[in-house]
């Protein structure tokens, strides 16, 4: 064991360990292997760039039907309007209908008659008829009898309806019935014994047993009492001519008095229950916008108050009818007592029609009315020239909508500024020129006034650089009816009509202004109710602007650039690296790539790699036609390259983008095309 | 730290080779060492000691152990040059240039647990408890042509990366001996039957690599075709989609380990020793000609992997998120970490539990000496190691003294496989019944092991029981 321990002393002092001294180890291996491997691969469209590209923002970029991608940029409200500063309106409105005369009433038809018998003949007149009586009953011939000579009255019944009026119109009619057996011819009259005069006479000749005769006279300005009598001037017969008749001494012939269509215009009457009137007339609406002829308008509220004025006696209402003012299609009508009391209406919801009058048709309300007048207990005193007087107050009023001449009115567009803030733009530098970019207006109207704009734009980029678009001056879109809603409308700037294409390529990364006016009925229509302006003042007049950008490109040398954070020792292990692009690329763009290493902190460039080419771009033919191209590109970084890599902390990814045939043609960016590609990476490592 | 772990293993390895007595076996400067009885562990004919009774006992019996490559760690591993002068650098290019097509490295270690021997007349009889493990680990020199020159220059081409073998067992040896003087001071032939208690294998029938490059770098195709037989006592686990997900060896019993008995092998050492002339004697033998079955607690994997690298196709994760087939990227990269695990991940359907042998090393011992007087001889050995496709030839040349009866010395000079610098040195003191004894091949290598190809050492403990009258007849012989 002694032995043995010896020989350990021996072999632990001897042993040259210094080789196996693994804590000396150097993180050094010489190794300088060198490996190619496949990073990732790709079958992917355009519009699957443009998605990943855009997760902010996935309307920012959108394609049309034939695949063609656009790069929408929208602006909505670049200009909204309060319509309710358009128009003013009134909130309230007071009309009087003036003084006017009630008129002649009407006392109604009176008929009175009377039976003049034999028996009253022969009390009346004696003579040959007196001589009948013997007959009474029996046959006998009645005799030839002639009264010519005094007046003989016959009382009638009296008139209950008046006691003395002024006949403003009607007419008597007297009619006679001849119920003897015998051929008469009467005269007479009908005689007024209060005002002692004849009212008419009359003569019936040769009337017929059973006969009937009339005759009618106007009472136009008849001054009339109600104490009135027949009064038989002559009466003739020729008699039977002795041939024996039957003798009846109550045969009668009867006499009637009637008086119909009568008007009174003054006198003491039993007023009957009638309507008196009808006035018709129209207030004049005053609108504060001087040179506004309404046609028509729609009311959210609104009241109506009407009171009346009363000279007469007469009780009763007045019917107002405002023909034109109407709740859901029914005229406005109110029953104003023609005692003073007001009576209101409410008008919530109700259309005016302002252009009822022909020879004013605009800015009135016509209207009607009829007096209603009731019966009277007893006589009253009426006179014609009694006056009323409506007074109507509109209050309250909340406009809905109006049609109208509104006049030529001018908008301003306020000058106003944005910022479009397109993270593309800002990316980018150098030269691009879009074949078919534009700016498209969009307008929302509800103003049913024709009217043309007139708006400018104008662009910036951050070099200061400046373009103006130039736009022509456009009608903007008009709905058809007031109840049609907004009429919504795209005004087009493209490169025809402006220099869109020289704003979009400046690119616009500043700011961009705007300002213009809107001008109302500038054109010569004519503007009538049949095709008036109309406003609803819930309406809305927007306008938002889309500039939509195709992405239908000629672009020679046109840079991007994007940094990102890298940390330089993640490389120290590298020697070189070679990244190796398989693509068949379907898209008309040449892509190269250089790297720059930067620190981002200070700015300090420390080298940058040798511009390579990553893509090349699919072909097109003069048809348009996109054939792909296959190619493999290297995209390379030598060992100072590496070196660089490893003393920086920012990558800065510098691309240039071309199209085809080194920029001279355009390119068209389908959403569909296709990039295929493989990424093979091939790198030296030196551990 | 790596150092000091260095030098305890290497203080822990003396310290248990010290407490050897028996059981050297590949040492060539021990077979013609005078007054050693281990020689006969390469000869079962070959007794250099007179010894009638050799007592090895548990815990003194000794220790084996060599490791052998066809490089040094110095051909790795160096110091460096300029500024890294002062440190040690890892030389990946040297290191490949010292390569061959195939390389080996193998450690052996045998622990002896018991001897004993009895000498009877013209008889030595012997029984011999041991306890050996070999590992054997061999590449191809391409595996490490890949790692220095990567896969670029070779796009368009199938790599093949070659086998890789790990060939490794432990197995209790219980081994009876019997040499007899067939023809006196002529010829003495000797006879060793050995059965074998396999503990651990594991085998690889095959372990091929391959990898395809793409002429234009599309792709990789990585190729791999092993058949692995192993026994151990672990449960083989599998995760809920049937693949291999581990080894557990929790449950294993250090008794049924150390006493399993269901791997049962076979060997039998041969030799023969012949006096050509009273100055020459001639030695052959053949050492260790057997194999073991191993038939408990065995797996075998049979799995044949290709996977095909083209990328991560980024086509679905490019677009709208919001679409029903994204996958987003990390997603992606994901699900095909998962294909490539699973792409070499084992499967259930992939395991068997068919027994399957290995074969032990065997060695072919051929050698002769000369005497040159009572106290010294020179001696010629050489000696074939074969295991499995592995196979070295030595060749020793050694000068055997004995000092009294109590000091043998023996120096040799060994070629061993490509290695042309190994000088041995064996001492044994015997102090009374007690000999101590130390036997190297390769005592430079231990001065600086950094560049050592092959390394050995053997320690013991003898107990020796009458020799003192052997050693006269011996002598006489």
């Amino acid at each position: 064991m002694f032995f043995c321990f010896l020989l350990l002393l021996f072999f632990v002092n001897s042993c040259k360990l210094d080789d196996l001294d693994f804590s000396k180890l150097s993180d050094k291996m010489g190794l300088n292997s060198e490996f190619v491997a496949p990073v990732a691969k790709a079958n992917i469209t355009v519009w699957d760039l443009v998605q990943s590209a855009n997760k902010k923002n996935y309307d920012l970029v959108t394609k049309d039907a034939n695949g063609l991608l656009k790069i929408v940029y929208k602006k909505d409200g670049l200009f909204k309007y309060n319509v309710r500063e358009f128009l003013k309106f009134p909130v309230k409105q007071s009309f009087s209908s003036g003084d006017k005369v009630l008129g002649e009433i009407s006392p109604g038809d009176i008929s009175i008659s009377r039976n003049i018998t034999l028996n009253d003949l022969a009390n009346s007149l004696g003579g040959a008829i007196a001589g009948l009586v013997a007959f009474d009953g029996k046959k006998a011939p009645f005799p030839a009898i002639t009264h010519n000579g005094s007046n003989v009255g016959y009382s009638l019944s009296g008139i209950d309806d008046f006691t003395s009026i002024t006949v403003s119109k009607g007419s008597l009619e007297t009619v006679i019935e001849n119920k003897l057996k015998v051929k008469v011819t009467i005269s007479g009259s009908l005689y007024d014994l209060q005002y002692n005069r004849k009212i008419t006479d009359f003569t019936f000749a040769d009337i017929a047993p059973n006969g009937t005769a009339i005759k009618s006279v106007n009472m136009g300005g008849v001054q009339l009492s109600n104490k009135i009598e027949f009064r038989m001037l002559t009466f003739e017969t020729s008699g039977s001519a002795f041939s024996p008749i039957d003798v009846n001494m109550k045969d009668y012939f009867k006499m009637s008095f009637n008086m119909k269509d009568m008007g009174m215009s003054q006198g003491n009457v039993m007023v009957k229950s009638q309507s008196l009137t009808n006035v018709g007339g129209a207030f004049g609406f005053v609108f504060p916008e001087a040179d506004l002829k309404a046609f028509n308008a729609a009311l959210k509220k609104g009241s109506l108050t009407i009171k009346t004025k009363n000279t007469s006696k007469l009780t009763g209402t007045i019917d107002l009818t405002l023909t034109e003012i109407k709740k859901n299609g029914t005229p406005v009508k109110a029953s104003i007592p023609l005692n003073g009391n007001s009576t209101t209406i409410d008008l919530t919801g109700a259309d005016i029609n302002f252009a009822a009058d022909p020879n004013v048709p605009y800015n009135r309300i016509p209207y009607a009315y009829s007096v209603q007048v009731n019966n009277t207990s007893g006589y009253i005193d009426y006179s014609a020239a009694d006056l009323i007087c409506l007074d109507v107050t509109l209050d309250n009023l909340e406009f809905k909508s109006i049609l109208g001449d509104f006049g030529k009115r001018v908008i301003q567009i306020d000058p106003g500024v944005f910022d479009m803030n397109v993270d593309m733009f800002n990316k980018i530098d150098g030269g691009f020129i879009l074949s078919n970019p534009e700016l498209k207006l969009i307008i929302q109207n509800s103003i049913g006034v024709p009217a043309s704009v007139s708006l400018d734009f104008m662009a910036t980029n951050k070099a200061g650089q400046a373009v103006s678009l130039n736009p022509p001056i456009f009608d903007i879109p008009v709905p058809s009816s007031v109840n049609a809603g907004a009429a919504i409308g795209n005004i087009i700037f493209n490169k025809e009509n402006s220099r869109i294409v020289d704003l979009v390529a400046l690119p616009p990364t500043g700011k961009i202004s705007y300002k213009g006016q809107v001008d109302f009925n500038q054109t010569k229509h004519t503007i009538s109710p049949q095709n008036p302006n109309f406003l609803d003042l819930d309406a809305t007049f927007d306008i938002g602007m889309a500039l939509e950008l195709p992405l239908e490109l000629q672009v020679k040398n046109l840079t991007f650039k994007d940094t990102t954070g890298i940390s330089g020792n993640d490389f120290d292990k590298l020697e070189s690296a070679e990244l190796i692009v398989n693509a068949l690329n379907g898209i008309p763009l040449d892509v190269d790539m250089q790297l720059s290493f930067v620190d981002t902190i200070s700015k300090k460039q420390y080298g940058a790699s040798k511009i390579s080419k990553v893509f090349k771009a699919a072909q097109v033919n003069n048809s348009g036609v996109i054939t792909p191209s296959q190619s493999v590109q290297t995209f390379g970084l030598d060992k100072n390259d590496i070196e660089n890599l490893g003393k920086a902390n920012g990558l800065v990814f510098n691309g240039t983008v071309s199209s085809s045939a080194s920029g001279e043609t355009v390119a068209k960016i389908l959403s569909d095309s296709r990039l295929e590609m493989k990424v093979v990476i091939k790198s030296k490592v030196n551990l | 730290m790596k150092n000091i772990f260095l030098k305890l293993l290497l203080f822990s390895l003396i310290f248990i080779a010290g407490l050897a007595t028996v059981s050297a076996q590949e040492s060539s400067t021990l077979q013609f060492m005078k007054g050693v009885p281990q020689s006969d562990l390469q000869n079962p004919a070959l007794h250099n000691d007179s010894s009638l009774v050799v007592v090895g006992l548990p815990g003194l019996s000794g220790l084996y152990y060599d490791f052998n490559s066809g490089f040094a760690i110095n051909d790795l591993i160096h110091k460096g040059t300029g500024a890294l002068s002062d440190s040690l650098v890892l030389d990946i290019n040297g290191f490949h240039n010292s390569l061959k097509t195939t390389n080996t490295l193998e450690q052996h270690l045998t622990i002896p647990l018991f001897y004993l021997g009895i000498r009877n007349k013209k008889s030595f009889y012997s029984f011999g408890v041991s306890d050996k493990a070999v590992a054997q680990f061999s590449f191809s020199k391409s595996f490490v042509t890949f790692l220095k020159d990567g896969n670029a220059p070779y796009m368009g081409e199938n790599f093949d990366l070659g086998n890789i073998g790990v060939n490794a067992f432990h197995y209790r040896e219980f081994a009876l001996g019997y040499s007899n003087e067939l023809i006196k001071d002529k010829l003495t032939v000797g006879l060793k039957a050995k059965i074998l208690y396999g503990k651990f294998a594991m085998q690889t029938e095959r372990l091929n690599l391959n990898v395809e490059t793409a002429a234009d770098g599309s792709y990789l195709n990585l190729k791999s075709d092993m058949k692995i037989n192993f026994s151990a006592p672990i449960t083989v686990e599998y995760d809920s989609d049937g693949y291999f997900s581990g080894m557990n060896g929790d449950n294993v019993n250090k008794n049924d380990y150390y006493f399993e008995r269901g791997n049962m092998g076979i060997a039998i050492d041969l030799g023969a020793v012949y006096k050509l002339t009273p100055k020459i004697t001639l030695t052959g033998s053949i050492v260790d000609l057997g194999k073991i079955s191993f038939k408990n607690n065995v797996h075998n994997l049979s799995h044949v992997s290709t996977y095909k690298w083209d990328g991560i196709d980024f086509s679905k994760s490019v677009g709208d998120t919001a679409a029903a087939d994204y996958v987003s990227p990390s997603d992606l990269v994901d699900d095909e970490m998962e294909k490539f695990k699973n792409s070499f991940k084992p499967q259930k359907n992939e395991f068997n539990s068919d027994a399957f042998g290995m074969s032990i090393p065997m060695k072919i011992y051929l050698g002769g000496t000369y005497k040159i007087n009572d106290k010294l001889d020179i001696g010629l050995l050489d000696r074939l190691y074969k295991n499995g496709d592995f196979s070295q030839n030595t060749v020793a040349l050694s000068a055997n003294a004995m000092f009294g009866n109590f000091f043998s010395l023996t120096g040799s000079y060994s070629m061993i496989g490509g290695s042309y610098d190994n000088l041995g040195l064996g001492i044994a003191i015997r102090m009374g019944f007690a000999q101590l004894y130390l036997v190297n091949d390769n005592v430079l290598a231990l001065a600086d092991l950094a560049k050592a190809e092959f390394v050995n050492f053997r320690f013991g403990v003898n107990f020796l029981f009458g020799r003192k009258q052997k050693v006269k007849k011996v002598e006489e012989l």
